[in-house]
């Protein structure tokens, strides 16, 4: 079923293996927001990416999974070679989903200076 | 009009404020031609250079005023400023600068366009350095250059200036030190953080706000601004990392956080990253 959908090589859209920017994770939100919004599932390919920061994808797959309630069905990532790229992924759809997540950041922060 | 820098200029609040004392002196001056005496400096950490090219540089654009400088002082007196290119970016000659020391992290500036650019900066000459060669896991390398990552797609989004990003490094050997800063010359974290809570109004409260993982970045969600991951590092290995932005020196000593308010400011955010080990 996979390869029926529309797939986004990321490193073709932003023409870089540094995906760090703001505006890079728009260039690729722009590219896939119209087939998510037709609610048609779409891949977003990170093959060949190098760097990934949280900018690039809050603005990326953070703002595809707002666009509407069933986007986080429809968007499927590929390609995370870092493992720790997995974990930053969910954090972006989950702070897309439910903003209130990141009081656990504030949490975390406030467990490392309390004693 | 001669500005004279004297004594010891290093990374910490008294140092900070001697370049701002500078930078408000001749800030007063436009279309004037200023020289800077360094006949009676005798201790400058090399990556403060960047706080002060971005100051320069910004009175040269805002103030139309032409700064010389008298090179022979700094090769008699600091000659790490023309070891990392401060010589070089001011003489605007594009000279590629070799430390033959290998003691510095070069001075560079960094466009939002730049971000390739920036990387390979942050992955050779900073985190690859032979200052902190053996020093850092693989997994603090690599939460580190994320963190510069994220400081770096932040100038991009928020500091809401075309300047670039100005940064640069020094180590010590004998010290077991290594300072490395950053500066971005935009408005700072203040004015965009109090757009999105009304509740932050002192620069003091937008740097906390900052650190918690926050940031004010365009859309519905919100991310980090990568201060966190150096913090807790920080933590870990009993490293300073210093924050100034607006009238607050924002200091995290390697055990306790300190807060200094000062009277006056520079534009923008830098931040100081100080390995101990």
């Amino acid at each position: 079923m996979q390869q029926n959908k529309p797939s986004i090589s990321v490193l073709e859209a932003i023409g870089t293996p540094n995906a760090i920017l703001h505006s890079f994770g728009m260039t690729v939100y722009d590219s896939a927001k119209a087939v998510v919004q037709e609610n048609k599932p779409i891949i977003i390919d990170f093959n060949g990416v190098r760097n990934l920061t949280s900018a690039f994808l809050h603005a990326s797959v953070g703002n595809l999974i707002t666009l509407n309630p069933a986007s986080s069905n429809l968007i499927t990532i590929t390609g995370l070679t870092n493992p720790q790229w997995q974990e930053k992924v969910q954090d972006a759809i989950a702070l897309a989903l439910d903003p209130k997540k990141r009081d656990a950041i504030e949490h975390e922060i406030n467990e490392l200076f309390s004693e | 009009m001669e500005y004279t820098f004297s004594g010891e200029l290093k990374t910490d609040l008294v140092g900070f404020k001697k370049l701002m004392h500078l930078y408000h002196i001749i800030s007063k001056y436009k279309g004037s031609t200023l020289k800077l005496n360094f006949g009676k400096v005798n201790f400058f950490d090399a990556n403060m250079s960047a706080i002060l090219l971005a100051m320069l540089q910004k009175l040269e654009m805002d103030n139309r005023n032409k700064i010389v400088i008298d090179y022979n002082q700094i090769d008699a007196n600091c000659d790490i400023l023309r070891r990392n290119g401060f010589i070089s970016h001011m003489q605007k000659n594009g000279e590629q600068v070799h430390d033959q020391r290998k003691s510095t992290v070069p001075l560079k500036t960094f466009k939002a366009t730049q971000a390739d650019d920036f990387v390979t900066y942050i992955e050779n000459d900073f985190l690859n350095h032979r200052g902190l060669d053996g020093h850092l896991t693989e997994p603090v390398i690599g939460k580190i250059k994320e963190s510069y990552l994220e400081i770096f797609s932040n100038v991009e989004l928020h500091s809401e200036t075309s300047r670039p990003l100005y940064t640069c490094g020094q180590y010590y050997p004998t010290k077991r030190e290594f300072k490395f800063t950053v500066v971005d010359v935009g408005v700072g974290f203040l004015t965009n953080i109090s757009k999105k809570d009304k509740s932050i109004s002192t620069y003091e409260a937008a740097i906390n706000w900052a650190i918690q993982g926050n940031s004010t970045k365009k859309g519905k969600t919100k991310g980090g601004t990568g201060l966190i991951n150096i913090l807790k590092y920080c933590r870990a290995s009993k490293g300073e990392f210093h924050i100034i932005s607006g009238d607050c020196y924002w200091r995290f000593t390697g055990t306790e956080i300190e807060k200094n308010t000062m009277i006056k400011y520079f534009c923008g955010t830098t931040v100081h990253l100080i390995f101990r080990y």
